[in-house]
């Protein structure tokens, strides 16, 4: 992302948020545009975990780790069987592939991806599971909304898109494992920043966040 | 700039777009400076013209993205008419009615959200073409909305990166989340996993027009 938020077309020639809506002299699909561009990063804030796209990756990376000592602990319960057993062991694996290929986009910008995480999760019964998995992977899937302006490098880019929708697919399962909305933003999915999304995390963290 | 002739898009209509950019980048500067010149009244319609001949590629891409959500648009209109092909009743859940509620209603608003960026780029949304869904049962009409689902995914994954205003990539990124977390649940309903792999691929041009001549005879 350009440094300058004053300009209006970035280095990459894309026309910014802040000059597109001076320009364009008004709302762009109101509603839309408002939850859509709200809650980005655009002065990356990712920074504490690396530099420009490691930062991102690395944020993510740490999420994934999150959600990963998730589902273990929720296989490890045995609060579940039959298919929602197997569903929650799938989604466990799909997140850990998520983090091995986080891990080797940040190497192979130079990065050294980010470890792995202590995670403690207090896990009652199938309701009390369920919800925290719905919501972790909610932050998650926000939380990969919040970056994707901010991600410089194409092979990032196309990494942390691939994932993205995933999580939206798990979150919306779990949903409707608990008979709620599979769009909790509506029409619309609304991003998070580092912040908020740290903020609603961290009581699930264990271990030091860089 | 004038509308696309053709909402179909071929490669070399795209390249040729992508030519026009640097053209709209000054064209953009000369509005800039006609606005530093004859103040900010000036900048209007000038400004305007300008920003969607910057983003000509934005308005290809639009171009390329609108007859998904029309057909996704139509295709659960067509399921809450509560028949079949057949003319037939269809038969559905009452979950499965509110998830097709649901699903049309959001990509009625993506499709509103598009139209309304493409107008505000100064260009004309493509017209929607006429569109054929041949489903007997719920199954067979899942699975038609789960292709549907999955391809929109996968071209919006595709187009993002080439997004040239970050509103526009902000607005797409906010939409295509929501059709992963409809695909997952349009695929529940078929008793298929969520997730059909652990990453969602882009989907280039070529395949994803593939799957639009599928439901425009």
């Amino acid at each position: 992302m350009t440094g300058n938020s004053e300009s209006t077309v970035d280095r990459r020639g894309r026309v910014s948020r802040r000059g597109f809506v001076a320009l364009a002299g008004g709302s762009v699909g109101a509603a839309a545009l408002l939850a859509a561009c709200g809650g980005s990063d655009p002065g990356g804030e990712a920074a504490q975990f690396g530099d420009g796209d490691i930062g991102v990756l690395n944020y993510l990376l740490t999420l994934e780790h999150l959600e990963t000592a998730l589902y273990a602990d929720i296989v490890k319960s045995g609060l579940f069987e039959g298919s929602q057993l197997a569903t929650m062991r799938k989604f466990g694996e799909e997140e850990e592939e998520h983090a091995a290929a986080l891990a080797k986009a940040a190497k192979r910008l130079g990065g050294d991806p980010a470890g792995e995480v202590k995670a403690s999760f207090e896990l009652e019964s199938v309701g009390s599971a369920l919800s925290r998995a719905e919501e972790i992977e909610n932050l998650s899937a926000a939380a990969y909304l919040g970056q994707l302006t901010n991600v410089e490098h194409e092979s990032a880019l196309a990494t942390v898109l691939s994932i993205h929708t995933v999580e939206g697919r798990h979150a919306a399962t779990i949903a409707t494992m608990l008979g709620k909305p599979i769009t909790p933003d509506g029409a619309f999915a609304a991003p998070s920043t580092v912040k908020a999304v740290l903020r609603s995390a961290e009581p699930f963290i264990a271990s030091e966040l860089p | 700039v004038r509308p696309l002739a053709s909402p179909a898009l071929a490669q070399i209509e795209i390249a040729a777009a992508t030519t026009e950019l640097t053209r709209g980048e000054l064209i953009l500067k000369g509005a800039l400076a006609a606005g530093a010149v004859y103040g900010a009244a000036a900048i209007g319609p000038f400004t305007r013209r300008a920003l969607a001949a910057t983003d000509g590629g934005d308005l290809e891409i639009l171009d390329f993205l609108l007859p998904f959500e029309y057909l996704q648009v139509a295709i659960y209109e067509r399921a809450a008419d509560g028949v079949n092909s057949l003319r037939q009743k269809l038969e559905l859940s009452q979950g499965q009615r509110q998830l097709i509620e649901v699903a049309g209603r959001e990509e009625r608003q993506h499709l509103g959200a598009l139209t309304d960026f493409v107008s505000r780029l100064g260009g004309k949304p493509v017209a929607e073409k006429v569109h054929d869904f041949f489903f007997v049962d719920a199954y067979t009409f899942f699975g038609l909305a789960g292709t549907l689902e999955l391809s929109t995914i996968g071209i919006y994954n595709y187009l993002l990166p080439e997004m040239k205003a970050d509103s526009l990539r902000k607005l797409a990124a906010s939409i295509v989340q929501v059709e992963g977390r409809h695909s997952a649940a349009i695929r529940l309903q078929r008793e298929e996993e969520p997730t059909l792999y652990t990453f969602d691929s882009p989907l280039a041009r070529l395949p994803a027009l593939n799957t639009l001549e599928k439901f425009t005879p």
